[in-house]
């Protein structure tokens, strides 16, 4: 018939060949595969066992009987198979590259594996087919419906599924093999699978693929509605992108720039600007490079963005012009601070030599003095004469260096120290600087802010004063600070040493007064609102307030005071009551209630085993007296009380002995010391005391209490004393006695050595008062104990 | 003279799309997803050509090694069905197979066409394993023109 044309006869016939299933069949044993009837798929096998068995198929009828294994664990022993499996047809066969065999199967019938006919190489079995129910009804009818229709769906929303799936399943008109196919293209597994084709009837099959099949439904509904929800997310953000380029585009297209570019160029503008000396110009560039190449998103973004802000605005090179017209200087000094006269003069000594040498470098001022005498004011009319910026900042309770030097770039929120803080504020380079409260700086843990100061505060050293913060060294040459004290013991030495301390006293009751009327009233009347001739005081009447109403070195109390009597004027006036009043002695009380002080001297007799000295603290001067009692039947042993430090102590010491070794000269019988204990109290007993200055009036209680003769009550001492009875100058000298002044104590014992210290007391004080200079312990006694006495007490008991 | 009249594409219409998919999804993505078809029966499709002249539809179906007596053509509802079977020969000795697409046993190829084609003029034959069959188009003849044979 080659090469020769046959005509064929046109004629129907069928040629349709059921192929016969022998009795025995090799085994192919499937872990994840089940293949249904009728139902062409493809298998892949790499096992060689499993290759063994279609060579022999292929060699043969091109069948062989699938079952799936039960266990994967169990291999392929014939007891881990299923007994219900799949003759199947090999229609194709070819090998894949990788060495796997690639085959295309046709299901053709349910069998039953009955038993096996050999194990080695491969399993060989006895089957017999399965003859399925194909009976219909109508609820199968129903069944295959409903599996159509979920099934379709199922097509439709699954991506490896394809739509022809769909259309062929409408063309199974078996339902047992409609449920074959369906099962076949589920993504279920093994076991589900075996189940279902180990149910011969259609109409279990059916219904048990109807779960599989809703289950499967949910699944894909749930994943296309999470997918579909990441996608839109997606397009979202890249839509937000997109539009964004866009923009970019068409802002470059009309010339304009973007945020960022501006930022940038407007930064790079104030780094030109900021007049930054070439060590922080560079620092600043290499940040603005950093920062263009950062993101802004980026948490370093603020971070390095804070700082060059930081870097810009401090005043490099700003600086005010100062207009040094020393003339006007003192009277803006006068203007605003009455007296002072010493504080003023060196002032106006250090405006005169910058004028005359701009470049000199400024010393470091320290007020010290007692609350309430215009330390800080004093600072602010410093600038204002000078023309200069005013910064103040407050380092009392400050125990961080880092407030001082800033904290390192590093952490969060981390900004520069108070100093260049304040420098920020004040626009400047060469502000006046008052660094308030410098000795109530603490030291803990985290560093000694006044060894940072030293650095602040050395004018070698301030030209490069270096912020941990801001990398780069900043000059303080310029600035002129002023630091301002309570006292000077608190202040570590290295610090006090760079600066140059200057006193400021307590004002005495003229000069209270003269503050009075030329600052404190006017400013009163000007803060509650009152007009010139609806209050005016007398000067009696701001001397009572003085001597009555307070009692301090300073003037705040005083101002309170008379802002009382203002405020109770400015209300009646307020209340219609009358329209002016002159505040007098006699109407003091109505306003400020009953005398809060009265004089110590008032309650004072001369008496024995009392003796008067005088104090300074922190706060001014004050008068304190010395107490001393004995108690028979004790061994001569001496008790302090009254919080006394060491020092104060070993003077009571000192003067006890001193006492003894010359008990004859003063007629101290000897066995006193041996009978009788002493005890020694200096009020108020709450306050802490120290110091050396009261020695002279330890002993001059003393001697009296031992002598009987009693202490002159309108005396007042001070004087450190030593063993052979000298008497040693001591500080504070004009303190103690305006203390003595306020008390009304007219009579001061001083040592010898002080008298120059007189000079500082104003001289209308001076001439109001008698000073007497000592050298030695006998002197004193002379001048304060009286010489009657009752000394025939001890001489009596001597008896 | 006027173009050969050829039908619509729509007109002629390949049956069991699934299965050429089938095919096409079995060379390209053997071995990942892939779709379980259904098979009513054991029965293979020849590689067929389908074309028309303007006078016929003409189908080619590369069959060889069948005889002749085992096709049969039938047109029936404007489907025109080849079936037939191509027995295959039992091994006479073991083989090992590296290789097997060849098909044997039953085929069967339908085709849908809906144009109206002359049945009686069929002729169909085979020749050098190819087997041709040829479906003359049914020619509406013009009312005004009278066609006389000599």
């Amino acid at each position: 018939m080659n090469g020769q044309q046959q005509n064929i006869m046109i004629q129907p016939g069928d040629f349709s060949e059921h192929p016969q299933i022998p009795p025995e069949l090799p085994v192919l044993p499937m872990t994840n595969i089940l293949i249904f009837p009728y139902v062409v798929a493809p298998l892949i096998l790499s096992d060689e066992t499993r290759i063994a068995v279609i060579n022999e198929a292929l060699s043969d009828r091109k069948m062989v009987a699938l079952f799936a294994v039960k266990s994967k664990d169990g291999g392929s022993h014939p007891d881990n198979l299923y007994k219900i499996g799949t003759a199947v047809f090999i229609l194709k066969m070819f090998r894949l590259p990788d060495g796997n065999m690639g085959l295309m199967v046709q299901g053709l019938s349910r069998i039953r594996l009955e038993s096996v006919v050999q194990t080695e190489p491969f399993i060989k079995a006895k089957i017999t087919l399965i003859h399925e129910d194909e009976s219909r009804s109508i609820k199968i009818e129903a069944l295959v419906r409903e599996v159509t229709e979920i099934f379709q769906q199922i097509v439709s929303l699954s991506p490896l599924l394809p739509e022809e799936l769909g259309q062929a399943i409408g063309t199974v008109d078996n339902p047992g093999r409609l449920a074959d196919l369906i099962v076949s293209n589920l993504r279920i597994d093994v076991a589900e699978r075996q189940t279902v084709l180990e149910t011969l009837d259609s109409e279990n099959r059916l219904i048990k693929l109807l779960t599989y099949l809703n289950r499967e439904l949910e699944l894909l509904k749930l994943g296309n509605k999470i997918q579909s929800e990441v996608k839109s997310k997606l397009e979202e953000s890249q839509r937000e992108y997109f539009l964004r380029e866009q923009l970019k585009a068409i802002q470059k297209e009309l010339g304009e720039k973007d945020d960022r570019t501006t930022e940038m160029e407007e930064l790079k503008k104030a780094i030109e600007g900021a007049g930054m000396p070439p060590e922080a110009k560079e620092q600043a560039d290499k940040e603005l490079d950093r920062l263009s190449k950062m993101p802004p998103q980026a948490a370093e973004y603020t971070v390095s963005r804070t700082y060059l802000d930081w870097l810009v605005t401090l005043p490099w090179s700003k600086g005010t012009d100062d207009q040094i017209d020393v003339v006007h200087a003192k009277e803006i000094l006068d203007e605003d601070h009455y007296d002072l006269k010493d504080v003023k003069d060196r002032i106006l000594e250090f405006l005169a030599v910058r004028k005359l040498k701009e470049s000199s470098k400024g010393p470091i001022l320290c007020f010290v003095g007692p609350p309430g005498v215009g330390k800080t004011s004093l600072g602010r009319s410093i600038a204002r004469s000078m023309n200069r910026k005013f910064v103040r900042y407050s380092l009392g309770g400050m125990r961080d260096e880092a407030e001082i030097r800033g904290h390192r770039r590093t952490y969060i929120g981390s900004l520069p120290g108070r100093i260049l803080q304040g420098i920020r504020k004040a626009g400047s380079n060469n502000p006046v600087f008052m660094l308030d409260e410098i000795d109530k700086v603490g030291t803990d843990f985290r560093g000694d802010p006044a060894s940072a100061l030293l650095e602040v505060l050395d004018p070698e050293q301030n030209t490069a004063f270096s912020d941990h913060y801001l990398e780069v060294t900043f000059d303080l040459s310029k600035v002129l600070f002023i630091t301002t004290a309570n006292v000077l013991d608190t202040i570590p030495r290295p610090l006090l040493d760079r600066m140059e301390v200057l006193r400021l006293p307590g004002y005495i009751e003229e000069e209270k007064l003269q503050i009075s009327k030329q600052y404190l009233i006017r400013r009163q009347m000007e803060e509650n609102g009152l007009k010139k001739g609806q209050i005016r005081f007398t000067d009696k009447a701001v001397r009572k307030i003085i001597a009555e109403y307070t009692r301090e070195a300073g003037v705040r109390n005083l101002e309170r005071e008379i802002g009382a009597c203002c405020r109770k004027v400015a209300r009646m006036i307020a209340e219609g009551k009358g329209t002016g009043l002159t505040v007098e002695p006699k109407n003091v009380a109505t306003f400020l209630g009953p005398r809060k002080f009265f004089s110590e001297l008032a309650q004072r007799k001369a008496e024995v085993g009392v003796a008067t000295g005088l104090a300074w603290t922190p706060v001014g001067g004050e008068i304190l007296f010395v107490e001393a009692t004995a108690m028979s039947g004790g061994k001569g042993q001496m008790q302090t009380t009254g919080q006394l430090g060491e020092v104060m102590k070993e003077s009571a010491q000192a003067a006890l002995s001193f006492i003894r070794s010359h008990a004859v000269e003063y007629g101290i019988s000897d066995d006193f010391f041996q009978r009788e204990d002493i005890h020694i109290h200096i009020p108020e007993g709450a306050t802490p005391k120290d110091g050396p200055s009261a020695g002279v009036t330890l002993a001059t209680a003393l001697v009296s209490l031992f002598t009987g003769r009693p202490v002159k009550h309108d005396i007042a001492m001070t004087g450190e004393i030593t063993l052979r009875g000298k008497v040693l100058p001591v500080g504070g000298i004009k303190e103690k006695v305006l203390a003595a002044k306020r008390a009304g104590i007219n009579q001061v014992i001083l040592p010898k050595l002080n008298e120059k210290d007189l000079e500082e007391i104003p001289e209308d004080i001076r001439k109001t008062m008698s000073f007497t200079f000592v050298e030695w312990l006998d002197e004193v006694f002379d001048l304060a104990l009286k010489k009657n006495g009752r000394k025939t007490r001890l001489v009596k008991r001597k008896a | 003279m006027a173009q050969p009249k050829m039908s619509n594409t729509k007109d002629i219409e390949m049956l069991s799309p699934v299965e050429e998919e089938l095919d096409f999804f079995f060379s390209s993505f053997f071995g990942s997803s892939y779709p379980s078809m259904y098979r009513k029966e054991l029965t293979w499709k020849p590689s067929t050509d389908f074309y028309e002249t303007e006078k016929d539809f003409v189908l080619v179906m590369e069959l060889a090694q069948i005889k002749p007596e085992e096709v049969s053509i039938t047109f029936q509802d404007g489907i025109l069905t080849v079936r037939g079977i191509r027995k295959g020969v039992p091994p006479s000795e073991r083989r090992r197979y590296h290789k097997m697409e060849i098909n044997y046993g039953p085929f069967e190829q339908k085709l849908v066409i809906s144009c109206e084609v002359d049945m009686d003029k069929l002729s169909a034959y085979y020749k050098n394993g190819f087997l041709e069959i040829r479906l003359p188009k049914r020619i509406k003849h013009q009312t005004n023109t009278i066609e006389i044979k000599l």
